[in-house]
């Protein structure tokens, strides 16, 4: 419930301040010193099946389990792949939503049209 | 949810709790030279403190149970404490003694009579454990105003946090006696877990004369419901040129994010009607959904 709760709290901060896309250096700031991860391309454990130090000894579950909901975040996730839950900036969402974080489109998607 | 709105209010709340929060940082002259600490927030920084041996920790919690119990407290105070109880109960075996008596003590706040505020976040981690003599007082005061605790609303909300709470037919009720647009709103999101409530959705949903956040969240519990029953409104509501852009654009959405969306890509009729929505630049979201909607493999 804390996870979720802190999961909750970035995307509401996400939507106030439209850094749903991953590539905006505003939207994400890389650890110092830099730590495996909590790099945008890194693999999140245990669905990256990694073990050893600095992970934990074992990675239990095996891949990241499939859904009919949506094709995200794939077998071996991204930390980069978690920043657009609702799909805003790609084409699909991660298959959850919040009661407060509505779905907006970024405003300059908006403004620019076709 | 109109979006905007409550962007604009959201971002106003933010705006005054920063405009609060430098105020009180603001050296006011006299205060700073005095260096005289307000009793009240030296007591919630106390009541923020952890400590760090077990011992100290029981003593601390017991504390906290008084305080938040003491009636002579002040509200800020109290509610400070009911926080630190709440971080207190992730302690696991460490809190799981005094369980019992901090649910007690919320049943004590919880009644006529305790500042609405205090009431309020009492009910609220009640209503969290499921807590059966809690949700039947807030379902008395659901049924005659005058044993309300809390608005309907947020009754609603609370009693919503049990799957089990069976109150699929007072939400109903409450639809259809109340002029709340709120309240109305509150009974829909519990109403998503009845499928019984698939006709309401349905109509609601067709309706256009209802407001528009009851039919983005008829649309969001049909989906749920029967998606299929959801895609085939949705495609008559993307269809007609006379509906709102906003419930159009919801609804393209909805139906691009469907897991199985074949039977749609296959109607060519509508197929091409997207691709003409997705290319009128005198439309917004609804040509940005259009375009989601074409880009899908």
């Amino acid at each position: 419930m804390l996870h979720a709760n802190v999961d909750r709290l970035w995307a509401k901060w996400q939507w106030v301040k439209h850094r749903e896309n991953s590539t905006n250096p505003a939207a994400y700031a890389p650890p110092s010193p830099p730590r495996i991860g909590h790099n945008l391309g890194d693999t999140v454990w245990p669905w990256n099946g990694i073990t050893g130090k600095p992970r934990p000894p074992t990675a239990p579950g095996g891949p990241f389990p499939a859904t009919v909901v949506t094709p995200l975040p794939g077998q071996t996730p991204k930390v980069q792949d978690m920043f657009d839950h609702l799909g805003v900036v790609g084409a699909n969402s991660l298959g959850y939503a919040y009661d407060d974080v509505p779905f907006e489109l970024q405003p300059m998607v908006v403004a620019a049209g076709p | 949810m109109d979006v905007k709105d409550y962007r604009k209010r959201y971002e106003a709340d933010l705006a005054a709790h920063a405009a609060s929060t430098a105020a009180s940082l603001r050296p006011s002259g006299v205060a700073a030279a005095a260096a005289v600490v307000d009793a009240t927030q030296q007591r919630l920084m106390e009541i923020k403190r952890v400590p760090s041996d077990r011992a100290d920790l029981s003593k601390k919690i017991q504390a906290l149970l008084a305080t938040l119990g003491n009636e002579k407290e002040s509200t800020v105070v109290r509610l400070a404490a009911l926080k630190a109880l709440g971080a207190a109960t992730f302690l696991g075996e460490n809190f799981a003694p005094y369980h019992a008596d901090y649910l007690n003590t919320l049943r004590q706040i919880a009644r006529p009579g305790t500042d609405p505020q205090l009431c309020e976040a009492a009910l609220g981690v009640l209503a969290a454990e499921k807590d059966p003599d809690t949700q039947k007082l807030l379902q008395r005061g659901l049924e005659d105003a005058k044993f309300a605790l809390v608005p309907p609303a947020k009754a609603l909300q609370l009693l919503s946090y049990d799957d089990h709470a069976n109150i699929s037919e007072l939400a109903l009720s409450l639809f259809n006696q109340t002029d709340d647009l709120g309240v109305k709103e509150a009974a829909l999101r519990v109403l998503a877990t009845d499928a019984k409530s698939q006709d309401l959705f349905a109509k609601l949903l067709e309706d256009k004369s209802q407001p528009v956040s009851l039919r983005t969240l008829s649309a969001t519990g049909l989906n749920f419901l029967n998606p299929q029953r959801f895609a085939d409104v949705a495609r008559a509501i993307v269809m007609d040129d006379s509906e709102s852009e906003d419930i159009r654009a919801s609804s393209l959405g909805a139906l691009a994010s469907a897991p199985d969306n074949r039977a749609l890509q296959d109607d060519s009729g509508f197929h091409d009607r997207v691709k003409e929505l997705g290319a009128d630049n005198s439309l917004k979201d609804l040509s940005v959904a259009a375009r989601r909607m074409i880009a899908k493999p």
